[in-house]
């Protein structure tokens, strides 16, 4: 009996710093593949280097078949990537920075760029640094994505653990086959 | 009472992180001893105070109602308070020096204060003073000193950007000190991560005529000031490049080994730090934080060098300054202390300069011939090769040889009896760690010698040096399992009665319950076993704290929670002697031979979690911290913190206990708490993160415990039902299948009675979650939003699904 070879991916987006570039080192079964380049503009304040197309990793599933991770670059600039990166994705997760200014500002604005994929495609949101900074909580996040009615699992994550980012893709992957027996 | 005379404030720290009071310790102690002197609350004149701590707001405005006393506030976010100063985390010590100058000037206006008009000009001898100081100031503004605790302040990085910081270093004037890069932020282990080429400011040092903005560094300073300010003292970094170059003495290798956990960043670096005035010192230093208790060991070898000039043509036409460094990821290996041999007595000041050559040659062939041998198919032989490769890397072989003693002793003993393993397993494993990270550094030293394009003989060492560090760790990490697999006998009792009876399954049941305290007593009775054999005696425990064995302990029940996921029903089904995870499960779902729903529910008001709702909310509404006090156990609810304290560990076989006990509501005492009590409360929750939870994960847990499987009296298993949000399930206690569960009831609205059909699961998992997600409140009430969802969605199955399933499998384990 053949299988037939499986390639999806998965885009992982979210504001400058949020993690999305971690996360992906996380899970993927590659060096990733990053186009990072210094940071010339606000972006500096957070970190000395930023994505500025995308970066790529691999979850290798069997010998052939493979799961795409690919992280969009965070500023708003690049918008025109994301289009390109989702089309065809499995499913998003967002990543949001609790220690931004206003992570609900973030949230609203990327539910709003990622609107079209949304509403076919899941979304699983992940909160990084919420283990530093306790407010705003998981609470707020809920309530947030309530008043924008989407409907998302929300996770907090370290996105340097693993299991966390594990995390975050089982839940997409639930949410979109619950009978998935793994 | 102004110290200002001496120009040296005397300062209290008050609420700080351990880790930021290691820091403030060291400067105050080094760099910073000419400018403050640290003392008691009564004595100082300064407070110093980490305003994001718990207790700290409450704490400055205390001391703001009671005197005038200035203080430095240390904080991510800005903080804008009368007479206080505020400096960005993460700390600097130029924020700190600064910080001094403002302080000093409100201490001044404090004393002059009832001098009412002719205050508004200083007088000729505060002028002084005040030039005095200003005079100090360049010196010590040239010492780059901070550890990252969050690089997403922009004052933070304004200050690791500014200008001044190296600025002001003339040819004789410099400073040095060690870097340590914190990775509690993301974003710094990408930065680390990616050390390369790309990265050099990590390695460059802070007497760069150009200094690098992104260096992050922790002040390790072993001159005073005062030898800083004669321009006695030069410190030289020299990168992987100057090291191939033979540039001889200019050395400066970090290692950094990075443990996957922010908090407890290891971090060693070895360094040569030769001076013009032909000195030269090469320090190895160690600063391990662990846990966030930072301790900085430094040993310094210093000898009679006169070679260090050329340093600084290597630097100023090099565009690739590399460092050696590697940051070793490896999540099962948070607990290790790897030992770094020190080389050499800090007196043998003629034999120094001769070790540093000597080291510096080892670590070229550290990546090369060397450092890898032979691949060796066992342990004992990977031992061996580690023990070379680290020999060569400068650890002593003595360290490695007494290493392998340990690992051949175990294998020894495994074949003597396997029970007795659980003594030494903390240790063996601590020990293979550290070989692991050993052989990985070598490789790491060997990864960025070949990302310098200058090292063209490094490269073609590299695919075996690689396949052979693979393949020792492989070899490694079998020893491991064969460590791990005699746990299971350990967990059997290894008495007369140790036969594992599996057929009965009523006594199955009864030892599944009582084996949380048969495990221990059982460990106990291990320990008591002694005295074994000699060699294993001699093995140096590596005592794991309470919360390291927590995380181990919760480790297993999740990959064990995985491992079940992945058998499915069959799989948890098959009897056999219960893993710690299976015993967990018992606790939290109950057993698999019951079927709750049809002949078991409970009366939450009977338990102890109803009470606990209870003061809960009631903390909650008047913002009050509130204790419940039964049966010697304390539970504490802090409701802006969204914390509970718990003096028992809700792990325990006890706490387990009381959930499932029906309650003797007249036992429990319940008081609000004064500020003191308060403040005591909120150092605990830091100082023990084992008996500190959120809410949300102490009512989870509480709630599985209560329930066992059993559903609510009154429970309408036929209604459908949805979760209105997932439960934060990275930070909750994991049961199987969650979730899988959580998913369905979120998407596809059933019954309690239909989803474990529907999933082909056990009926207590569900009902387990079902407890939880009731318990935090996370279930839909609006039943037109459950008519909808249930109209909406039904479970298709996806074409995806053959590979959905494979990729869970991966993504699991």
């Amino acid at each position: 009996m053949s299988t037939e070879i499986q390639h999806k991916k998965i885009i992982f987006t979210g504001p400058v710093g949020a993690g999305k570039t971690t996360a992906i080192q996380s899970m993927s079964d590659i060096p990733i593949i990053s186009t990072n380049e210094s940071a010339t503009d606000m972006t500096q304040q957070r970190k000395s280097e930023t994505t500025v197309a995308m970066d790529y990793g691999q979850i290798k599933v069997g010998d052939q078949e493979r799961i795409h991770l690919y992280g969009t670059p965070g500023q708003e600039r690049f918008d025109f990537m994301w289009d390109i990166l989702t089309k065809g994705a499995l499913g998003l997760i967002l990543l949001l920075d609790n220690s931004r200014d206003n992570p609900q500002q973030d949230l609203r604005f990327y539910t709003q760029a990622f609107k079209n994929f949304i509403q076919n495609g899941d979304l699983v949101i992940g909160v990084t640094r919420s283990d530093d900074i306790e407010k705003p909580d998981i609470d707020n996040y809920r309530h947030w994505i309530d008043q924008l009615q989407i409907r998302a699992p929300v996770f907090s994550i370290d996105a340097r653990e693993r299991q966390d980012v594990s995390s975050l893709i089982q839940a997409l992957l639930y949410t979109i086959d619950p009978g998935v027996t793994a | 009472m102004s110290n200002l005379n001496s120009n040296i404030i005397k300062i209290c720290i008050l609420e700080m992180s351990s880790q930021n009071q290691a820091i403030l310790e060291f400067f105050f102690n080094n760099a910073g001893k000419s400018l403050f002197e640290e003392t008691s609350r009564e004595n100082a004149e300064v407070f110093i105070i980490d305003y994001d701590f718990p207790g700290a707001k409450e704490n400055v405005e205390e001391i703001q109602s009671t005197s005038k006393m200035p203080g430095i506030i240390i904080s991510i976010r800005e903080v804008s308070l009368e007479n206080t100063v505020w400096i960005a985390k993460p700390l600097t010590s130029n924020a700190l020096i600064q910080a001094k100058n403002q302080v000093a000037e409100m201490l001044s206006s404090i004393a002059d204060a009832p001098a009412s008009a002719e205050t508004t000009a200083l007088s000729g001898k505060q002028q002084e003073q005040q030039e005095t100081e200003s005079d100090d100031l360049p010196v010590f503004n040239d010492l780059s000193f901070s550890v990252n605790e969050d690089k997403t302040d922009a004052k933070a990085t304004e200050e690791q950007t500014d200008p001044l910081v190296g600025s002001d270093l003339s040819e004789e004037t410099t400073q040095e000190v060690a870097a340590i890069a914190d990775t509690s932020n993301p974003d710094d282990s990408v930065a680390t991560e990616t050390i390369s080429a790309e990265t050099p400011e990590l390695f460059s040092i802070q007497d760069d005529p150009d200094p690098e903005p992104a260096l992050t560094n922790f002040a390790s300073l072993d001159k005073s000031p005062e030898d800083l300010q004669q321009n006695k003292i030069d410190t030289f970094t020299v990168n992987a490049e100057t090291i191939t170059e033979k540039a001889e003495v200019n050395t400066k290798i970090n290692t950094a080994t990075n443990t996957n956990n922010a908090d407890t960043p290891n971090y060693f670096s070895v360094q040569a730090e030769p001076t013009p005035a032909f000195t030269e010192s090469l320090t190895l230093e160690r600063t391990e934080y662990n846990n966030d208790l930072a301790a900085t060991q430094t040993q310094t070898i210093e000898s009679n060098n006169a070679g260090s000039s050329e340093y600084f043509s290597d630097q100023t036409d090099s565009n690739t300054v590399l460092g050696s460094s590697t940051r070793f990821d490896n999540a099962e290996h948070n607990q290790e202390h790897d030992e770094l041999a020190v080389l050499e007595k800090p007196e043998q000041k003629t034999e120094a300069k001769d070790e540093i050559d000597i080291l510096i040659e080892q670590l070229i062939a550290g990546g090369g011939e060397s450092a890898i041998t032979e691949t060796t198919e066992t342990a004992e032989a990977s031992i061996d090769d580690s023990a070379e490769e680290l020999s060569d890397t400068g650890i002593s072989p003595v360290d490695l040889e007494k290493n392998k003693e340990k690992l051949l002793s175990i294998d020894a003993l495994i074949n003597q009896n396997g029970t007795e393993i659980e003594n030494v397993i903390h240790s063996d494993n601590s020990d293979i760690s550290k070989q692991q990270n050993s052989q990985a550094d070598v490789l790491a030293t060997a990864d960025d010698s070949a990302n310098n394009p200058d090292q063209e003989e490094l490269p073609q060492e590299l695919p075996q040096l690689n396949d052979n560090l693979t393949e020792n760790l492989d070899t490694a990490e079998e020893v491991k399992q064969d460590f791990d697999e005699p746990n299971n006998s350990v967990i059997a009792p290894e008495s007369d009665t140790a036969e594992p009876v599996v057929d009965n399954k009523e006594q199955e049941s009864e030892e599944l319950l009582e084996s949380a305290s048969t495990v221990p007593e059982t460990q106990a009775n291990a320990d008591e076993s002694e005295p074994q054999d000699e060699a294993i005696l001699t093995i140096p425990e590596v005592e794991l704290s309470e919360d390291e064995e927590l995380q181990t302990l919760l480790e297993e029940i999740r990959k064990e929670t995985e491992g079940v996921n992945s058998r499915g029903m069959e799989g948890a089904n098959h009897r056999h002697i219960p893993t710690f995870a299976e015993e967990r499960w018992a606790l939290t779902c109950g057993d698999s031979n019951i079927i709750p729903s049809k002949e078991q529910t409970y009366n939450p008001a009977d338990y102890m979690l109803s009470t606990l709702l209870r003061v809960i909310e009631q903390a909650r509404q008047t913002e009050k911290v509130m204790r419940m006090k039964f049966n010697g156990i304390i539970i504490v609810i802090l409701p802006d913190l969204k914390k509970i304290y718990c003096d028992l560990s809700i792990f325990s076989s006890d706490y387990a206990e009381i959930c499932f006990t029906p309650f003797d509501q007249e036992s429990i005492k319940i008081h609000n708490l004064d500020s003191s009590e308060i403040r005591l409360y909120r150092k605990l929750i830091v100082e023990e993160p084992e008996n500190s939870h959120t809410i949300e994960s102490f009512l989870w847990t509480s709630s599985l415990l209560t329930s066992r499987g059993r559903l609510p009296q009154g429970t309408n298993t036929k209604k459908s039902i949805s979760l209105k949000y997932w439960p934060n399930l990275t930070r909750l206690e994991i049961i199987p299948h969650v979730m899988q569960i959580a998913a369905v009831f979120y998407k596809y609205p059933d019954s309690i009675q239909q989803i474990p059909v529907k999933l082909n699961i056990e009926r207590r998992f569900v009902n387990a979650f079902y407890n939880g997600v009731l318990t935090l409140g996370l279930l839909e009430t609006d039943n037109h939003k459950i008519l909808l969802l249930s109209s909406k969605n039904t479970i298709k199955k996806t074409q995806n699904r053959g590979f959905f399933t494979r990729l869970l499998k991966k993504i699991k384990t």
